[in-house]
């Protein structure tokens, strides 16, 4: 797989630096082994490179992201490497999902229901990577991948991590220039759904691995005296070529109530393409039109403010990596 | 039409989005499909419920929603065509300033309405959102585009349009608008076999349009469907009594197989008392080389064989000599256009053989 040690580290770092913002808990523990419990399996130990944990908004389970941090460069990027990758995860989330010495080590309470989900970071550490990394799976043939009943693996691949870490830096950036409060002050925004209603407080949720690979993400601000009144960032992902993407997308804005108060609302394109606003503001019109003249909406969609993420690219040097002793 | 407010995409609750993934055209393989977009993989053993309300619970966009959509719309349904001639002499610039007071009427009706002239031939197109509440809600609403065609033949206009109340409102206004300009009467041709009752004349008219399409020759029929004639009871007894059971019961039947029209079933219907209400037969282009094409027409309402309406159903390419591909494929524009064509111009015929043979009124046909 072509893995050495300090590449391996880049994953890592990337990984550390990103999810925390996404206020995922990063295990103490990290590179271990720990027994295998399932003798089908026909190992004596399964590895952890590390595992991220948060409260899930919806169900209110703690879900465990049993990790595994993988750093290719792009000509070792193939299908059947990934596919080896998951079948070897499918079988750690089988096991630490009844595994007492994983629960030992990574379980620090019983004040919550547990699931173990399986998480695989790909990250390509040459940047050289620039095909669709989902269509991209889709080769891969899918049979026979070996996840247990009622477990999920989930793939986080370079686009999705170049997308992250620009979402990150862009917070931090809002954050540095006052524009948004401090870190803890956010939250992601999970709306009450039909048949799933959010746990807990609305503040501090954290983002979950499905809203990380999700069209938008939400987040949601308190109001601060340097940065002003309660508002909303939202994180677009999509192209944004087209105009009916975006009145479904205001829709749903507005079926989640976000239309109502005059909340500020950022929107925040990232690695959309260049007709993006044009067609949002082509949409906002024919939003408007549809619902007849409503001065008091219009003025609420006027005040969201759309405009694209600088996009960055993270480039580490190896070398330099293996110096610094992670 | 009442629709007044609303965008024309709206948002799809998890509620919405499982209730349609409930379908039973949603395969696993799909579902499964939607969640690998989002890095997602489940156990093969998950179940589709299970799938289901997993899916319903993650933020969908427009891309899901037309994903999911399309998972449960039939997407190469193909809307049958219609078509009527009005008899009157008019110049292309007329056909052009009607169209647009139908379009300036329409404003606000929350359609897009386009007109384009090129010779002698005007096309409306209309793209509008079609509203359906009997269907699960994530098909509730669907964008349609309906294009008409004005083909303005010296002498006869001829209006070609999808068989749906959208476009035939659109094309009653357009006539209203020509006939309030056009000072005399307006002759408008339409095939309707309402006036012509006999079983067998209506049957009849079926016979010879699949016979009749320029430059095609019959290779077979596939699909007939009949209804029993209720204006032929009380005449022939004598057959009556021989099938009293059958005619007892039946008043509805679909045959389908290979050579339907010469298979004893049919005969045995047909010569009592039922008529064609829908046909689904095969015609080979007569050129060399040429494709086998299966064509449809029926009558929209049956019991009194009026709407009539009919398509192009598919293309079966040609690969040698009495060898056809297999699988059908659906006609391209060009060709639906050229073969929608012959199919009026047939339809046509054989109204008119029906109506010199069995003649207009049925009330003193008495033998």
């Amino acid at each position: 797989m072509s893995e050495t040690g300090n590449i391996e580290d880049l994953a890592k770092i990337v990984a550390k630096d990103v999810f925390s913002w996404f206020k995922w808990r990063q295990a103490e523990l990290k590179d271990v082994n720990w027994s295998c419990v399932q003798d089908h399996h026909k190992k004596s130990t399964h590895p952890s490179d590390t595992v991220f944990s948060y409260i899930h908004p919806y169900t209110g389970d703690r879900i465990f992201l049993n990790t595994d941090l993988k750093s290719y460069a792009e000509g070792t990027i193939k299908p059947a490497a990934i596919r080896k990758a998951i079948q070897s995860l499918a079988m750690s989330v089988e096991c630490a999902n009844v595994s007492s010495d994983w629960q030992e080590k990574y379980i620090p309470d019983d004040e919550y229901t547990n699931e173990v989900v399986g998480l695989l970071f790909i990250y390509n550490h040459d940047n050289k990577f620039d095909r669709n990394f989902f269509s991209f799976l889709s080769q891969m043939d899918r049979k026979n991948l070996r996840i247990a009943p009622g477990n999920t693996i989930a793939v986080i691949g370079p686009q999705t991590i170049d997308y992250l870490v620009n979402v990150v830096n862009d917070i931090k950036v809002l954050i540095a220039d006052e524009h948004l409060p401090k870190k803890n002050e956010l939250t992601f925004y999970y709306p009450d759904l039909v048949m799933s209603k959010r746990h807990g407080s609305e503040w501090d949720q954290p983002a979950t691995i499905e809203l990380l690979t999700s069209p938008w993400m939400i987040i949601k601000h308190k109001p601060s005296e340097k940065c002003g009144e309660e508002g909303y960032v939202i994180y677009y992902r999509r192209l944004g070529e087209t105009v009916d993407e975006f009145i479904y997308f205001l829709d749903t804005l507005s079926h989640y109530q976000l239309l109502l108060h005059n909340a500020p609302i950022k929107l925040r394109f990232v690695g959309s393409s260049k007709v993006a606003m044009q067609n949002f503001n082509k949409a906002k019109i024919q939003y408007l039109q549809s619902w007849g003249a409503d001065p008091g909406r219009e003025q609420q969609l006027n005040r969201i403010e759309a405009s694209s993420v600088t996009t960055v690219v993270t480039e580490f040097n190896p070398m330099e990596i293996g110096m610094r002793d992670v | 039409m009442s629709r007044k407010n609303g965008p024309s995409l709206y948002h799809m609750t998890d509620k919405n989005i499982f209730d349609a993934l409930q379908h039973k055209k949603v395969t696993l393989n799909a579902l499964n499909d939607h969640l690998l977009e989002r890095g997602i993989f489940l156990s093969d053993e998950t179940g589709k419920s299970e799938i289901t309300e997993y899916v319903a619970s993650l933020p969908h966009d427009y891309h899901h929603y037309q994903f999911i959509a399309g998972l449960i719309e039939n997407s190469n349904r193909k809307e049958p065509s219609t078509n009527t001639v009005l008899d009157v002499q008019l110049k292309n610039g007329d056909i052009k300033s009607y169209c647009d007071e139908v379009v300036k009427t329409r404003k606000g009706s929350g359609e897009v309405l386009k007109i384009s002239q090129s010779g002698d031939s005007t096309t409306v197109t209309v793209t509008y959102t079609d509203v359906d509440f009997s269907k699960t809600e994530i098909r509730q609403r669907t964008t349609k585009h309906a294009v008409i065609e004005i083909e303005n033949n010296n002498g006869a206009l001829s209006i070609r349009r999808p068989a749906n109340n959208r476009a035939a409102e659109i094309v009653d206004q357009f006539t209203n608008e020509l006939k309030k300009s056009v000072k005399e009467e307006v002759p408008e041709r339409i095939i309707s076999l309402e006036a012509i009752v006999q079983a067998e004349a209506r049957s009849y008219f079926f016979d010879k349009l699949i016979k009749l399409i320029d430059g095609f020759k019959l290779v077979d029929v596939k699909q007939v469907n009949v209804k029993f004639s209720e204006s032929d009871d009380g005449e022939d007894s004598d057959e009556d009594d021989d099938n009293g059971v059958l005619l007892g019961h039946i008043q509805k039947a679909v045959l389908n197989g290979d050579g339907v029209l010469q298979s004893a079933e049919f005969n045995q219907l047909h010569g009592s008392g039922f008529y064609i209400t829908k046909i689904t037969w095969v015609s080979v282009d007569t050129l060399p080389g040429g494709d086998k094409v299966e064509f449809s027409a029926e009558f929209g309402n049956p019991d009194i064989c009026s709407d009539y309406k009919y398509k192009v159903c598919s293309i079966y390419g040609y690969k040698k000599l009495d060898e056809y591909n297999v699988t059908g494929r659906s006609p391209s524009a060009i060709e639906k256009k050229v073969l929608l064509k012959k199919l009026e111009a047939a339809s046509f015929l054989a109204y008119e053989k029906v109506v010199n043979k069995y003649g207009q009124n049925d009330s003193d046909e008495d033998d």
